[in-house]
């Protein structure tokens, strides 16, 4: 034996007394009463149930509880037959062995040990399928039949060619890879931020591309349960009376593990597990693959921005973070990485977008088309085929799915199917119709009456960003009456309020925000000024947005109400702009203007804030908050501030400063981006005075006495939260880690 | 150093300079032995809390001015931990409960209940009774009043209310009904001139009588504001001089700025230059409907007199808004918004006139 995974405990039961064995069984679980049983009958046929043949193993006793109490504890007549009861088990625990050194990849493992594990990876699907088969093809030819395979991995793209990704996107991610590993300049890793919808063929673009640039990837995957490390760790501790302690489990966190990978990854190659694969793939160069991102790190993102600052100092190969878009009101890739870490990390970022509905027809044309020609399915007729397509929102893989399921025999014939064939006959009949996502639900605001027609199979609940949402809201469309025959005109001493129908609901995109209606409003609020361009208009819009206010002030009625809100300011807002009336009037001047985040919440917390720092730090004079500042402290800091204590003055004097120019141009404001992570705060309005926070103060009075003579500046010197990024130290520690991996 | 506002505060009935047969009214009925609930209003710096302070006096002797601050912590229903800061002696606590904003119920009924389940040690010297005062009653919720109501009735034996607010119209009947009202009206400006002499005097100082009576004018009938104007101007420069400038805080001329901003143009650029001022006021607690009211006076001055009803009408329907609403800036920017339709409007209709 060269080297062992397994701690070694030899039992050399021949020798040893019997007291012995049961001392040592009753260390081990909570099976007492049965050790006195075994206890009583190992005196009789203690040593001739353990043959000498096991003289030579290494014999480890923690048998499995449930095999073996069950083996004890059965009566005297079970015990007749001994002999078979332990190898049995040991042959169990053997096998258990031999599937754990997945675990085991440490780079002393001998060649043995590896072969072996090959030839059992091999054997694997062979006893799955209960019959040893030996060649690839009679392989899938069985899978295939057995037909509970996903399309979507059955059809993965193999070519560049296959790809449904945009051709310029492959081509960005493939000009990275390339540049990326092939030059290579020190301590700055090349991290890439490959962001876009599930579904879209991000990680299917990299592993073609790896191969065929002759990469290698290593990949981060979630470890799956601290359990399996952990047992694997108590056995390792070779002291068996410590057995009972496997409770103390030495795993580390989700975080250290992944820092752990990231510079094991970039030291070491990975195992050449596949000896036939190894001998061919010679490899130019490898990156490193994250996907997974350890959950831990979106409750604490700073702790993946410090990892991936070390590695992007003493990192050797390129890495590739792969997020998905997926949550519903805010941008996971946002959320992890703000702008601005993103500019601190030189982060690259690639944005794959939505597949187009003609490049998904083509591939689900393309699959469903080899699938008829093995003779199974049907080809699904192009209708359905466009309306799973367009239903799935530019999710290849949910599209697959779907027409997978489309194609089955017994669900071809569902209702809903027909009659979106017979909807899309009646839209195809439009002229020239461009394929387009939003198309049916523009369809359904035209004619309301067709609108529970709305469900495809595998239709995707399609999302909306805040962005995205307001966007469509302030440069809305109207469409020509006349197509949508219900529309009627006001009265003559009406017509000026006379408009032509909407292309769109606008409670329908709010709703896709799955934001609440009044933090909507406030982001309307917020940005529908520029959008209008007379007084006149801007003062029913204003009106409009008051009266949303008004309607859902009512604490108890604000659940009902919050919906309305929303469709009083944002059809307000619409009907208020004048000068686009009909669906032919066109925007003048209105080019594409940046949004913004709404201010109302930072003033407000602001406020409360120093209100709370004002009634803190004039206790003594006993004034209620609103004497108190809009009197006494202004004056305070016209007659004689220096006369109170420090924190009082600075507080005088940030709270007494307005912006001097009286033309200063909307200070502070906060941009809206594409994909802005936006967290829909809760009700504002109960102010939260028990959070008089003494480190603000503290903090406050520190700052300011900073920039005390700093007079312009007044609302943005918070405390210098940000942390600095000390380069020296942490490199040291870097160089520290790197020595405990050498040995 | 305390303001002068602190330092000549008049401490008893007897000391009070003006409104000096209500200071009588009071003594006598503290002297009657029974006290009812007193609600006192009128605006601010008219001396409303001075006068409670002197009432109280009245009541218990100098104790009362043994002053001590306290935290009270409570926990709504909802388990939510609330703080609120009391100021008390051993005969009275006085508490803003509408610090606590829309909590402010759990803290009326909790301190009512914890003050008046205490009899008064002593009672055969003193009143067996305690004080209870509330300040900013106008500020708190409906729930609020309304719980305070039944509190009121039910330790009517252990426990005075006295509630300090600027004006009854938010105060609802009930409440108004089960208090005596004392209004303080503001001190008229001969009397401000009066006083800012003494206080003059005792400081020192010699006032010129002409800067009082401008500093009086100014300070439109608030005394405090007065006293802090005229200890402004002796830091700003000493000896007086009769006609130097009369500080103002700085809010108020960024806000009269604002409002010439609105009057010079009326756009929807202009409209969020002024948003962006607007926001600025309110992140420096400035409460939104003294913004009203300072923006509403300001345009005033600037408007015809035909407007000046459409304008104020207005002001009122978004300052009702302003109060039952969740979000000032909203009301706040549709009533500028509607003011400068109006007076684009007029200055339209003028020059339509002119030719």
């Amino acid at each position: 034996m060269t080297f062992s995974p397994f701690p070694v405990f030899r039992i050399d039961l021949q020798a040893k007394p019997h007291e012995e064995i049961g001392l040592t069984m009753d260390d081990s679980d909570d099976d007492v009463s049965i050790v006195k049983v075994t206890q009583a009958k190992s005196q009789r046929k203690g040593a001739s149930w353990v043959t000498p043949s096991f003289d030579d193993f290494d014999f480890e006793p923690s048998l499995p509880s449930s095999k073996s109490s069950k083996g004890f504890s059965q009566s005297h007549s079970q015990y007749s037959q001994p002999k078979s009861q332990p190898k049995k088990t040991l042959q169990t625990k053997l096998s258990t062995f031999a599937s754990r050194d997945d675990f085991f990849n440490a780079p002393s493992s001998s060649a043995s040990l590896s072969r072996k594990r090959q030839r059992e990876q091999q054997q694997v699907p062979a006893h799955k399928l209960t019959s040893v088969v030996k060649s690839e093809a009679q392989r899938r030819k069985l899978k295939t039949a057995l037909s509970t395979d996903l399309w979507s991995d059955q059809y993965q793209p193999k070519k560049k060619e296959d790809l449904a990704v945009h051709k310029k996107k492959v081509e960005d991610i493939w000009s990275w890879l390339k540049e990326r590993t092939a030059r290579f300049t020190k301590h700055a890793a090349p991290i890439l931020l490959l962001t876009g919808p599930p579904g879209t063929g991000k990680t299917a673009t990299l592993k073609i591309l790896a191969s065929e640039l002759r990469l290698e990837i290593q990949e981060w995957s979630n470890p799956a349960t601290a359990a399996g490390d952990s047992d694997f760790k108590a056995m390792e501790q070779a002291d068996w009376s410590e057995r009972s302690s496997v409770d103390v489990y030495s795993s580390q966190s989700q975080s250290s593990q992944f820092s752990n990978f990231l510079l094991r990854a970039n030291k070491y190659q990975a195992l050449q597990l596949d000896l036939t694969a190894s001998s061919t793939n010679s490899s130019q160069g490898k990156f490193i693959l994250v996907e997974d991102i350890p959950n831990s790190f979106y409750r604490n993102p700073e702790e993946l921005h410090n990892i991936l600052k070390k590695y992007r100092r003493c990192g050797h190969c390129p890495l590739v973070l792969v997020v998905s878009d997926t949550s519903t009101n805010s941008s996971n890739a946002q959320r992890l990485f703000p702008p601005d870490v993103q500019v601190d990390l030189r982060l690259e970022s690639i944005n794959v977008n939505p597949v187009a509905p003609t490049m998904m027809v083509k591939v689900l044309n393309k699959i469903a088309s080899q699938e008829a020609a093995q003779g199974r399915f049907a080809a699904p007729s192009a209708r359905v085929v466009e309306s799973i397509a367009m239903s799935s929102a530019g999710d290849v893989r949910s599209a697959i799915n779907a027409l997978q399921f489309a194609c089955r025999q017994d669900t071809v014939d569902l209702n809903q199917l027909r009659t979106i064939q017979k909807r899309l006959k009646k839209e195809s009949s439009g002229s020239g119709r461009r394929l387009k996502y939003g198309s049916l639900a523009k369809q359904d605001s035209g004619a309301s009456n067709s609108t529970q027609h709305e469900v495809v199979i595998g239709a995707k609940d399609t999302t909306c960003f805040l962005f995205h949402a307001l966007g469509k809201i302030l440069y809305f469309k109207r469409g020509d009456p006349a197509e949508s025959g219900g529309h009627q005109k006001l009265p003559a001493h009406l017509s000026r309020h006379d408009r032509d129908p909407l292309l769109f609901t606008p409670e329908e995109i709010v709703e896709k925000t799955h934001l609440s209606g009044e933090y909507f409003n406030t982001f309307l609020h917020q940005n529908y000024v520029d959008f209008l361009s007379s007084v006149e208009d801007v003062e029913r819009a204003a009106e409009y947005l008051s009266d949303a206010d008004l309607l859902s002030a009512q604490y108890t009625s604000r659940g009902q109400l919050q919906d309305y809100t929303v469709s009083v300011a944002t059809r307000g807002f619409i009907h208020s702009d004048s000068s686009i009336c009909r669906h032919t009037d066109s925007r003048k001047g209105h080019g594409w203007r940046p949004l913004h985040k709404s201010q109302w919440f930072a003033t407000q917390k602001q406020s409360q804030q120093s209100k709370a720092a004002a009634m803190r730090l004039f206790r003594g004079y006993h004034w209620v908050p609103e004497t108190l500042l809009t009197e006494i402290v202004p004056y305070i800091n016209l007659t004689n501030p220096t006369l109170h204590d420090p924190g009082q003055i600075s507080f005088v004097q940030n709270v007494c400063q307005f912006s001097r120019s009286s033309y200063a141009l909307r200070p502070g404001l906060e941009k809206l981006d594409e994909k802005s992570a936006v967290d829909d705060e809760d009700d504002t309005d109960e102010i939260p005075t028990a959070s008089m926070n003494p480190a603000f103060n503290a903090s406050q009075s520190l700052a300011r006495k900073d920039n005390a003579g700093d007079n312009d500046d007044n609302n943005d010197d918070l405390p210098s939260s940000q942390t600095q990024i000390k380069t020296a130290p942490v490199e040291e520690e870097e160089e520290f880690f790197i020595e405990e991996f050498d040995d | 150093m305390s303001l002068w506002v602190d330092k000549y505060r008049p401490t008893t009935l007897a000391k009070l300079d003006y409104h000096k047969d209500q200071a009588a009214h009071l003594k006598k009925l503290v002297q009657g032995g029974d006290f009812p609930h007193l609600l006192v209003y009128g605006p601010s710096g008219a001396g409303k809390k001075t006068r409670v302070m002197c009432t109280l006096r009245e009541l218990y002797g100098s104790g009362v001015e043994k002053l001590r601050i306290e935290h009270n912590n409570f926990t709504t229903p909802s388990n939510k931990k609330l703080e609120i800061v009391s100021i008390s002696s051993n005969y009275h606590i006085e508490v803003n409960p509408s610090d606590v904003g829309i909590q402010d119920r759990v803290v009326i009924q909790e301190l009512i209940k914890n003050v008046a389940q205490v009899n008064q040690l002593d009672s055969s010297t003193q009143k067996d009774f305690k004080v209870v005062v509330l300040t900013e009653v106008d500020r708190l919720s409906r729930d609020a009043q309304h719980a305070l109501r039944r509190t009121m009735e039910k330790y009517m034996s252990t426990c005075r209310l006295i509630l300090v607010c600027n004006s009854t119209s938010k105060v609802i009947p009930a409440i108004r009904s089960r208090c005596l009202g004392v209004r303080v009206a503001a001190p008229s400006a001969d009397e401000i001139v009066q006083m800012l002499q003494t206080v003059c005097k005792k400081e020192g100082l010699n006032l010129p009588s002409e800067l009082a009576r401008r500093i009086a004018d100014k300070s439109q009938g608030n005394l405090r504001r007065a006293l802090l104007m005229c200890e402004a101007c002796k830091v700003q420069q000493y000896p007086f001089s009769a006609d130097q400038d009369v500080s103002e805080p700085d809010w108020e001329v960024f806000l009269r700025d604002t409002a010439s901003m609105i009057v010079q143009e009326q756009s929807p650029r202009r409209l969020l230059e002024v948003r962006g001022r607007l926001y600025e006021l309110l992140s420096h607690c400035i409460p939104a409907d003294v913004i009203m009211k300072g923006l509403l006076q300001e345009l005033l001055q600037n408007c015809d007199g035909e407007l000046k009803t459409e304008v104020v009408q207005s002001a009122a329907h978004f300052e009702h808004r302003l109060q039952s609403g969740q979000k000032a800036i909203y009301h706040i920017e549709a009533f500028v918004a509607r003011f400068m339709a109006i007076y684009k409007r007029f200055l339209e209709e003028g020059i339509a006139d002119l030719f």
